[in-house]
């Protein structure tokens, strides 16, 4: 049965396909508005898949999403800290602009947010579950331009099932409703529970191997686990408390069963979609928030400005206008996109300022002018300008800079930045930055309310 | 079993519940794990802090030699609500406590107990001999399954009947937080029997040392109101699963199912 059903949806997928390349862009504006599932995990690594090659996880739900679309590699947060990346994720907007420069602070005052942009504009029946951080920790009655499904409260093995199993109740119950398009925010807290491994390291990771069984199936650590390349102090040297490689690796191997518990939760959702038949309707969009310093550096959690804590997953499908099973090495794509991305399909104008581009041309298979540099934020003070080949890493006033060759170099382990030669590269880099910075909106100091 | 008595603060991971353990005192009332029962379990998470956060009881009803149900109901505070759930297994009487079919109930209710629209999912599913077969709303889907396989509830059940150290290790596939994701390479094994002193408070005695001249008083961790109980520790680890540890005395009553930052200790409301 399920075998008959899939043979007809991939015919029709496939003449769907054929029929969206050769639409005009008059003709791709008219096309009817899809719902959007926004999957946000927190905390993961873009290289965390299966699909990827990680031999360390098996992710067969993420895998089967990312066969069904494209997968950036090229894809960076904000800001590898929850509540700034959620905030560019929420608004299209930098983390300075939306106020939001660390966490458990609100977004500034007038800025739309994702789900009052397409409900207002578009008619979206928008849906928030799971966590939201901004500074509210999970959705909540009240919250700006969703309707909330409240299930949170704890940290993700406890919660994560519930936003599923609630996303999914949410899914099956409106098949019996009149329908305007939906955006369901599905926001999981896994992986991030491993940051709970180093907060507490005496009795999550002890000294001695708790599970002697599991010796052989630790995964290996990272080439790059003892580099400490001399940058500006912010940047730090490494994580102290686990002590041996054992620890690491057992670290490591916790990590890696809270994606594939993530991974289970995505499964729900999209077996979801496939048995109502929204799959071939939904515009599914998987990311993360911030990586996860999985021992690169001698690190754990975020906060660092190294591609494990800024490289974040991102994954789109839309059976019929979008081609399956594209891995896409090339293009620098942001947290910033997704408001864009939404808004295109949507079939309407982003709120003004917002920086992100719209993914939609490059999930199309087209060849748009694409950015050539991106900025992100670390640390609330420290900025990170990032080529296709270099890194160029800042902090404030501080002089000591990170340079690195991303494509000689993609482990992060030899700063360049004190080599004359790079002198000019590093000139650029900063003009960069500075012409980013100059077209931005800070937000105001925050009263002693918060408010801005 | 070894003589040697550790506390829970020298176990792993019974260390990083000692907030949640604090206080709890093994039932001392005849259990038959193979009989009629029902275990109440709060729901701890162990984060920063500790926090209580919900509740899990468990019945099982024989029927006949071969068969079980399982009563399960769960619920969990949230943030601005709570979660509710019910599930009835049918389950055979095996290592596994394999279910057969199984019907659950989902919902979410505001702080004011009112369920929330939406919320509200209801399910059925038999485990046939290769695949699952499961109807939600009006969908019917089947999902390949590989026995021998279970759900984490069934083992809140199963091992309880295991005999500790004698067992030979179980492999099999997993069904977890009512999901009907498959996760194969599940590993269930008894790690070893222990001997612990549960319950009680740790408190800290100073202890007079005579020195040549004078004395010092020296502070030193005891736990007052302990009990001395022999345990049996089984280790879950897999696909999927953050490495879990349940542990049952020698009657084989389930004391502590202890997950990474989740824990489910045995209340007090506990029936044989």
């Amino acid at each position: 049965m399920r075998r008959d059903a899939l043979d007809r949806r991939s015919f029709l997928r496939a003449s769907a396909l054929g029929a969206s390349v050769a639409l005009g862009s008059a003709a791709r504006a008219a096309q009817p508005k899809p719902n959007f599932l926004l999957v946000i995990c927190d905390q993961m690594n873009l290289d965390a898949m299966s699909y990827l090659g990680n031999a360390n996880v098996r992710t067969p739900n993420l895998d089967r999403l990312a066969r069904r679309g494209v997968t950036f590699l090229e894809s960076h947060s904000t800001s590898p800290v929850c509540s700034p990346a959620r905030s560019s994720l929420m608004t299209g907007r930098m983390p300075v602009e939306t106020g939001v420069v660390h966490n458990d602070l609100p977004i500034r005052d007038g800025m739309p947010s994702l789900g009052e942009w397409l409900r207002d504009r578009a008619g979206y029946e928008a849906v928030y579950c799971g966590k939201w951080h901004i500074p509210q920790g999970y959705a909540y009655a009240g919250m700006p331009g969703f309707r909330a499904l409240p299930t949170g409260g704890g940290q993700g093995a406890l919660d994560d099932a519930w936003v599923s199993r609630t996303c999914e109740a949410y899914l099956r119950n409106r098949a019996a409703r009149p329908k305007p398009p939906f955006l369901l925010v599905a926001s999981f807290m896994q992986p991030h529970d491993i940051c709970y491994w180093t907060i507490r390291p005496e009795t999550l990771v002890p000294g001695e191997m708790p599970f002697p069984a599991l010796t052989d199936e630790l995964p290996p650590l990272p080439p790059n686990h003892k580099s400490f390349p001399d940058g500006p102090p912010q940047v730090g040297t490494g994580y102290p408390n686990f002590d041996t490689d054992l620890r690491w690796r057992y670290y490591l191997y916790c990590y890696y069963r809270m994606v594939e518990m993530l991974d289970s939760d995505v499964g729900r959702l999209l077996d979801t979609l496939e048995q109502t038949g929204l799959d071939e309707t939904t515009l599914v969009v998987f990311t993360s928030d911030h990586g996860e310093g999985a021992g690169r550096h001698g690190n754990v959690q975020k906060w660092h400005p190294y591609d494990e804590s800024m490289k974040v997953p991102m994954v789109c499908a839309l059976p019929g206008r979008v081609p399956p099973g594209r891995v896409d090495p090339e293009h620098l794509v942001s947290g910033l996109d997704v408001m864009s991305t939404l808004c295109d399909y949507a079939g309407v104008e982003p709120p003004p300022d917002a920086r992100g581009l719209s993914l939609r041309p490059l999930l199309e298979g087209r060849r748009p002018r694409w950015r050539d540099h991106l900025v992100c934020d670390w640390k609330a003070e420290g900025k990170i300008v990032r080529t296709s080949r270099y890194k160029l890493v800042t902090y404030a006033d501080e002089p000591k800079l990170q340079l690195f060759d991303m494509q000689q170099d993609p482990w992060e382990t030899i700063n360049l930045a004190g080599d004359t030669r790079v002198a000019a590269t590093i000139d650029e880099h900063r003009r960069l930055l500075r012409e980013w910075q100059s077209r931005l909106d800070p937000a105001p100091a925050p009263d002693q309310g918060g408010r801005r | 079993m070894p003589e040697l008595v550790t506390q829970v603060e020298d176990r792993f991971p019974l260390t990083h519940f000692e907030r949640a353990l604090e206080g709890f005192q093994p039932p001392t009332e005849a259990f038959d794990p193979r009989g009629a029962w029902v275990n109440t379990y709060d729901v701890w998470e162990c984060s920063q802090g500790e926090r209580k956060l919900g509740v899990l009881r468990v019945e099982r009803t024989p029927r006949g030699s071969d068969l079980a149900r399982l009563d399960v109901r769960f619920r969990k505070n949230a943030a601005g609500g709570v979660l509710h759930a019910e599930m009835s297994l049918e389950c055979r009487t095996d290592a596994l406590a394999t279910p057969i079919r199984w019907q659950a109930t989902t919902a979410v209710h505001d702080a004011q107990d009112t369920p929330i629209e939406d919320t509200r999912l209801t399910e059925g599913g038999e485990v046939g001999e290769r695949a699952l077969r499961v109807r939600v709303g009006g969908s019917r889907a089947r999902t390949p399954f590989v026995p021998p396989g279970t759900f984490d509830w069934c083992l809140f059940d199963a091992v309880q009947r295991l005999p500790g150290v004698e067992m030979t290790p179980l492999e099999f596939t997993l069904l977890d937080r009512l999901n009907h994701q498959v996760k194969p390479g599940q590993r269930l094994a008894c790690r070893a029997a222990h001997t612990i002193e549960l319950g009680g408070r740790r408190v800290w005695r100073e202890d007079k040392q005579v020195l040549e001249r004078g004395a010092v008083y020296r502070p030193t961790p005891v736990r007052e109101g302990a009990v001395t109980t022999a345990l049996y520790a089984y280790d879950h680890t897999g696909r999927g699963t953050v490495p879990t540890v349940y542990w049952t005395d020698q009657r084989g009553r389930l004391f502590f199912v202890l997950s990474g930052l989740i824990g489910y200790v045995l209340s007090g409301e506990a029936q044989a």
